[in-house]
Order: structure tokens, then C-alpha cells, then sequence
């Protein structure tokens, strides 16, 4: 018996520190000498790969223990999704395959909606929408470029195809803008793990170096808990700054009374330090923005020249406004005549 | 009660550069003030200075006049007591910033400062100067980022000179403490001042803007509820 625990104990270990076979493979050599250990059935039935086999092990787990009703809720939501892949099998419909795929994808069920559309695509060979939610869904890199490939060799005319697999390109091309656009949606953990596999295939010390750095960095955010916050957000909020500092100069010249003397030429100025207050917040702020895109052709959160460009053509918005402001000031100084000392 | 420092490092960056340009500029030009200007201070302040009639009638410097008007300074204990401030509170809100922003954020306390000076004492013509309505804002500025900072203050206790490390909450509170009954003391009776307790008040409740300006990690740090 004290065998068996400590098996278990190294299987629950192992699976704990992400070892996934090896805990499998203690687990079934477990349940092979003691199959009514339950803890070993309940273990296993989560890390089996085949919707079949965790069916089995839930079963088992309920033959030993009828009462465990978490097991019970878990089995028959497994059923559920058997069911559902069974029937579609079944009516060999490959479109039921892709809407039950797309209703897991709704679901954030990543693995189950992958696993229909990649059946909706052994179905039918042509089947563009199933293509394209892989390539959307998949985390390996090579798989999304397969599948892109494909939809975009079945309607060629499909901007957003054609732009996505440009995407996905570039990242596998650049695996450090992969973690990095991870980070910006949040997903530290897949950040932390893309960044892991890059440094154990670093070709020098100074690359193994950086990617370090970014490692410590993420687990330090991770460690202190800090929450995301949406490049999206940080970009509104600081394209407010500049705008702020000029509208309060400008409200000061027009005496707190826009009205009263109106400048209009004053608040011409507005947009300009707006748009380039946004310049300057983007080429801070990394983010895989449109404006890359469109201004530049670029993939990715922009290189580091159309940063440059983007921060130069800010500063040149913001300060114009400015200094015109300035100038006026100036001009109404010349013509000021200074007033007795009241005292 | 004199802050004198705040002990902890910096997070961001290893150099308060604009904190430190600043200082160096508010020396420069009382420099100038002093050696260049002397007893011909009156149409200088009338033009490089904020006066509420002035600015309410958009005559004179406007805009212009009011940064002018953060950087001069009516007397030499007058600049020191805005330096030592400026050093000790502004350099951990540069740092959470970063210096431009920083520089903006600055100018826009000293601004808003101005704003409520003028607008409270509208009639007034007497020119206020002075770079404390935007230091105001850094001091609310750091209570907002660093609610648990503690600041090294010189304080005499019967004439002797002490130099604990205070809670800023406690500092802070103090010289808004010190400004409340003056600033009520002007509005009530109109009555003459020598301090612009008024543009104190402005510069301090304009710190909420600080969070506009804080670089993207302070930010996500700051929303956290972890130590910006």
C-alpha cells in the first residue's frame, strides 16, 4: 500500500511540475496494480488525451465512489461533448462540426473548438471559415500558417486572410514580438512560456541575456501580482496629457472667458496637439496598433524607426501649437502698457 | 518643519533630470532677477508675473506670463523654500512620470494654481510669483503615488533641531494646514497677503491629474494597489 502512495505521490508531483507523460505513465502502472484507487482514476481522467479515455477514468472513479459528485458533473459534461462529436461524426456534416467548433471558440474552449474544426476540414477539404478559425485559434505558430495558407489559397480576394497570415508570418519570423504582443493581451503566463522556449534555443549569451532580463521581469510582475493594463487604455490616458497642459495655457490667455475674448486660432491649435500627443503615447506605449499597419506596413508593435518617425512627428504637433501660443503672448506684451503701482 | 529628503531610491529611472533642470533654472533666473532687473521690479512683475486683473482682461503676458511667473521669485529664502521641496517631492513623482511628462504635469499644477488665484482674488492687482502653486501639486501629487512614503524633516523641538523620518501624509497635511485659514482669512475680508495661499490650494487639488501622467508600469502598479 505505501507503494502505491508513493506512486501517487510522484504522479501528483510530476504533474504538478508540468510533466504530464510521466505522471500519466506512473499513474496507469498505479491503476494496473491497485484499480480501485480512486485518487489515482481522478488524477488520470485529467490527464488522458482522448475524450474516450477520460470518460473511462470519471466512470472507474464513479464505480469506486458513487457519492464523488464532482466527478459526476465533470463525466457528464464529458458525455455532453462526446455526444455532440459522435452525433456530428455521425451525420458526416462538416458545417454542424464548424458550429459546434465556433460555439466552443464562443466558449473559450480553445482545444474542443480546434479539435471540431480540424475535423470540419477532414470533412470537407474547402471549407474556408473552418481554416480561418484555426488559424485564428491555434497557439503553434506553424499550424496557423498552414491553415491561413490554405483559406487564402481558397479565396485569394480575402483582405483580412491575406493580412492575418502576414501577421503570423511575421511573428514566427519574430518570436520576441510573439511574447510581446502575448503580454500586451495580458497572457503573461504564454508570454512567460514563448520567452522560455526562446531562451533555451538562444544562439549567444547576449541574446540568452535579453530574453533573461524579460523573463525576471515578467515573473517579478507576476510575483508583485500586478494587473494588466490594456495598451489600448494606456495610450487613451496619456494621449490626454498634452491636450490638458495646452487647453489650461490657452484658457489663461483667453482670460477664463472664451467668450468674452475669443481666439479662435487658440483652439485650432487642440487637434494638432491631440493627434500629436497620440503619436508620442504610441511610440511609447508597445502595442500592436493599426496606425503600424497603415501608416507604416508594418506588422507587429511597430520597429524601431516608426517610432522615431511617429515620436518626432508628435513632439512637431505638440510644440507648434505651443510656441504659436507663445508668440502671441509675446505679441500682446509689445503692445502692453504697463499700469501704476497700485501702492 | 523643513522636509529636508525622501530616503527611498528610485524605481524607473537612476536621474531626476527635469527635477534637477528645474531647480537650476528657478536659480538662473532669480539670478537674473536680482543682478539684472534690481529696483526695476515693477513693470517686470507686470509682465512676467500672473496678476488676476491683468489676465481676467487677457492683457498683458497671458499665458506666457503665467509659466514666467512659476520661475521668479520675491526673495532668496523665498526660492529656497520652494527648491528644497521641489527636489524632495518632485523626484519620485519624475520618476514615476518620466521627465517630460513630468515637466508637463509641473506646469499644468502651476497653471491650475494660477487658474484659482485668479479667479478668487479677481480684482486683485498685485502680482503673485512663485514656483510653490506647482509644487503644491507635487506634494498632492506624491500622497496620491506614495500614501506610505516617509520624508526626512528638519523640525525644532524648543530649539533643538531634529531630523525624523516623517510620513509624508503628516508633512503634507501640515503645509495644507497652514494655508486653510489664510486662504478663508482673504476671502472673508478681502484681506492683504504677501503669500498666494490661494494658488497653493490650486496647485495642490490638481495633483488628481497625476494619473493621466504616469508612465504605463507606475500606472499598472498604481491600479494594483502595489507600491507605485
Amino acid at each position: 500500500m505505501s507503494s502505491s502512495m508513493e506512486i501517487l505521490q510522484r504522479a501528483i508531483q510530476a504533474a504538478r511540475a508540468g510533466q504530464k507523460a510521466e505522471a500519466r505513465d506512473l499513474l496507469i502502472e498505479l491503476v494496473e496494480t491497485d484499480p480501485q484507487n480512486e485518487m489515482a482514476w481522478m488524477w488520470l481522467s485529467g490527464l488522458v488525451d482522448s475524450l474516450e479515455d477520460r470518460i473511462i477514468a470519471c466512470e472507474n472513479v464513479l464505480t469506486i465512489n458513487p457519492a464523488n459528485e464532482k466527478v459526476r458533473v465533470y463525466l457528464a459534461e464529458l458525455q455532453r461533448q462526446h455526444e455532440s462529436l459522435v452525433t456530428c461524426k455521425n451525420s458526416d456534416d462538416a458545417i454542424g462540426l464548424f458550429n459546434q467548433a465556433k460555439a466552443h471558440a464562443e466558449r473559450k474552449d480553445r482545444n474542443m473548438a480546434l479539435q471540431l474544426a480540424a475535423q470540419a476540414v477532414e470533412k470537407r477539404d474547402d471549407y474556408e471559415e473552418a481554416w480561418l478559425l484555426i488559424g485564428r485559434l491555434s497557439l503553434d505558430m506553424d499550424q496557423r500558417i498552414a491553415a491561413l495558407e490554405r483559406a487564402s489559397r481558397l479565396n485569394p480576394a480575402n483582405v483580412k486572410t491575406a493580412s492575418a497570415l502576414e501577421r503570423a508570418r511575421y511573428l514566427k519570423a519574430n518570436p520576441m514580438s510573439a511574447a510581446t504582443r502575448l503580454e500586451q493581451q495580458g497572457k503573461f503566463d504564454e508570454a512567460l512560456k514563448v520567452y522560455e522556449g526562446l531562451a533555451a534555443k538562444a544562439k549567444d549569451s547576449k541574446e540568452f541575456d535579453q530574453i533573461y532580463k524579460q523573463i525576471i521581469r515578467l515573473e517579478g510582475l507576476r510575483k508583485e501580482n500586478i494587473r494588466h493594463v490594456a495598451p489600448t487604455s494606456s495610450i487613451t490616458r496619456l494621449t490626454f496629457t498634452w491636450p490638458l497642459l495646452y487647453l489650461s495655457l490657452a484658457l489663461i490667455q483667453v482670460g477664463l472667458n472664451p467668450f468674452k475674448h475669443p481666439a479662435f486660432y487658440l483652439w485650432l491649435g487642440l487637434p494638432l496637439v491631440l493627434g500629436g500627443s497620440f503619436l508620442l503615447s504610441l511610440a511609447e506605449v508597445r502595442s500592436d496598433h493599426i496606425v503600424w499597419q497603415k501608416l507604416f506596413s508594418e506588422h507587429g508593435d511597430g520597429s524601431p524607426f516608426a517610432r522615431l518617425v511617429a515620436a518626432a512627428t508628435g513632439w512637431f504637433l505638440v510644440l507648434i501649437p505651443h510656441v504659436l501660443l507663445i508668440l502671441d503672448s509675446l505679441n500682446r506684451l509689445r503692445n502692453f502698457k504697463i499700469p501704476p503701482m497700485p501702492f | 518643519m523643513l522636509p529636508l529628503n525622501d530616503t527611498e531610491p528610485n524605481r524607473y529611472s537612476f536621474l531626476p533630470i527635469m527635477t534637477i533642470i528645474l531647480i537650476v533654472l528657478n536659480c538662473f533666473i532669480f539670478y537674473v532677477e536680482v543682478f539684472h532687473v534690481g529696483d526695476d521690479y515693477w513693470p517686470f512683475f507686470m509682465k512676467y508675473a500672473t496678476t488676476p486683473r491683468l489676465i481676467l482682461s487677457a492683457q498683458g503676458g497671458g499665458a506666457l506670463s503665467n509659466i514666467t511667473a512659476m520661475f521668479l521669485h520675491g526673495s532668496l529664502f523665498h526660492l529656497l523654500g520652494n527648491m528644497l521641496p521641489l527636489w524632495v517631492f518632485g523626484r519620485r513623482v519624475e520618476d514615476a512620470c518620466g521627465p517630460w511628462r513630468f515637466l508637463a504635469f509641473y506646469l499644468l499644477a502651476g497653471t491650475w494654481a494660477h487658474v484659482l488665484f485668479v479667479l478668487v482674488l479677481s480684482d486683485s492687482r498685485i502680482p503673485g510669483v512663485g514656483a510653490s502653486g506647482a509644487i503644491f501639486g507635487l506634494m498632492g501629487a506624491y500622497l496620491l503615488l506614495y500614501p506610505g512614503g516617509r520624508i526626512r524633516t528638519l523640525v525644532f523641538i524648543s530649539f533643538v533641531p531634529l531630523w525624523p523620518r516623517i510620513r509624508a501624509i503628516w508633512v503634507v497635511l501640515y503645509f495644507l494646514g497652514i494655508q486653510i485659514i489664510p486662504a478663508i482669512e482673504i476671502l472673508r475680508n478681502k484681506a492683504d497677503y504677501s503669500t498666494n495661499h490661494w494658488a497653493h490650494l490650486g496647485g495642490f487639488f490638481s495633483a488628481v491629474f497625476v494619473l493621466l501622467f504616469l508612465r504605463p508600469e507606475a500606472y499598472a502598479r498604481y491600479v494594483s494597489d502595489t507600491a507605485v
